[in-house]
């Protein structure tokens, strides 16, 4: 009889998010049990259980902190991009005027703060994770999860807002935009605050790590680039689905980068792993 | 008074179970035996928590024994009690039954 094949997923997600000098025999744990006959509801509920519990510890040992961070951090998004609003409000009044003149200085003037704009939209993300993660320094990376979540909850309405209306063609590509802005939110936010746990300097990064951080900010920029160009003419413009892959390769990118640094600060020198290595070629 | 810091509830079941199983003490008989001792099945991972906890506390410590194909290649992790941790559960035994003591009743038994 064949062995079950494992929950392959969840396995996968206790390696790359755990913490790894617990989950390495944790793992072993779960998959003696499953191999005894444990369901792969079991498996799953294991590991989610095993997951959420740093966030758990969190609330019940440092319940205050832990949400004054999470509002903290909600707090300034809001007033951050409160005053971005005010701020850069009068830069999109008649957008079409930069098509029709994109040379003029009041063009570029605008065409700068559109892309001043965006940019700080970048520097939120990083200094809200910064404060979450400076406010509650017990358990960082679970009070920065739940910030993701909370900034996740707070564009719920806006995602939704498209069913209420009449049926439309472009109601996909308008759920399409949400869903992939605020994959780049939580990507931004998250990689904001891995960095400040974990590192910030890029040499002590990961080879892997590093070189996608550069194809991300390469990404960005591009992004941006193509976003002016747009607006002064120079390239014509594809409609909202070239703008919606771009930022689902941004958002893609940048979660992969957030994995691959949640991953980096998870790493000890597991001697688990390398009686692992050892079973392995044991058995070959 | 001396200021004492008796163990929590599961804490000292993980101890209890810990020490049941004396030098068996991994992940797995460790769960197994609170639940088939109390009929209240934990989180392995709240075990794990649980555990590290208390190795942080110094009233335990781990060692990392065999990896087998059962376990995906994976290493047990072994616990022990330290002769911190044995005071510490004598010393809450001993409270426990000190306020036991007199009630000539069960708990929520009729009179």
């Amino acid at each position: 009889m064949n062995p079950r094949p494992l929950p392959r997923a969840a396995t996968w997600l206790l390696e790359r998010l755990g913490h790894d000098s617990r989950f390495e025999p944790l793992i072993g744990d779960l998959v003696e049990q499953f191999e005894a006959g444990r369901s792969r509801g079991w498996y799953w509920r294991q590991t989610i259980g095993a997951l959420a519990n740093p966030v758990r510890q969190g609330l019940r040992t440092h319940a205050a902190s832990f949400i004054v961070a999470v509002l903290a951090g909600c707090a300034l998004t809001w007033l951050w991009q409160l005053g971005c609003s005010l701020a850069f409000q009068s830069v999109y009044v008649n957008l079409a005027d930069i098509k029709k003149h994109p040379w003029t200085s009041a063009a570029l003037l605008r065409l700068l703060g559109i892309q001043a704009n965006m940019a700080s939209e970048y520097a939120l993300y990083f200094s809200s994770a910064w404060l979450v993660t400076r406010v509650h320094r017990a358990h960082r990376r679970a009070a920065l999860v739940v910030f993701a979540a909370a900034l996740v909850a707070r564009n719920l309405p806006s995602m939704a807002q498209p069913f209420e209306g009449s049926p439309d063609t472009r109601i996909v590509v308008s759920v399409a935009t949400h869903v992939i802005l605020t994959a780049l939110t939580v990507a931004c936010t998250l990689v904001g605050g891995l960095w400040v746990i974990r590192t910030k300097r890029i040499a002590e990064m990961g080879y892997r790590s590093r070189l996608v951080a550069i194809l991300w900010i390469a990404q960005n920029l591009v992004t941006g680039l193509l976003f002016a160009a747009c607006r002064v003419g120079e390239v014509s413009y594809r409609g909202s689905m070239g703008y919606l892959s771009l930022y689902a390769a941004e958002a893609g990118c940048g979660l992969y980068l957030a994995i691959l640094l949640w991953r980096e600060h998870s790493v000890r020198p597991a001697a688990g792993r390398l009686a692992r290595v050892a079973s392995r070629s044991d058995r070959t | 008074m001396r200021n004492r810091e008796f163990l929590g509830q599961h804490e000292l079941m993980v101890m209890l179970a810990v020490l049941r199983l004396g030098k068996d003490a991994y992940g797995v008989p460790i769960a197994t035996e609170i639940a088939s001792r109390t009929g209240r099945e934990m989180l392995q991972g709240s075990v794990y928590a649980i555990l590290e906890r208390l190795e942080s506390k110094r009233l335990i410590t781990s060692r990392l024994g065999e990896a087998t194909p059962q376990r995906g290649g994976r290493a047990k992790r072994y616990f022990a009690l330290t002769a911190e941790g044995h005071r510490q559960v004598r010393e809450t035994q001993r409270a426990l039954e000190a306020l036991w003591h007199g009630l000539a009743k069960p708990v929520g038994a009729k009179p």
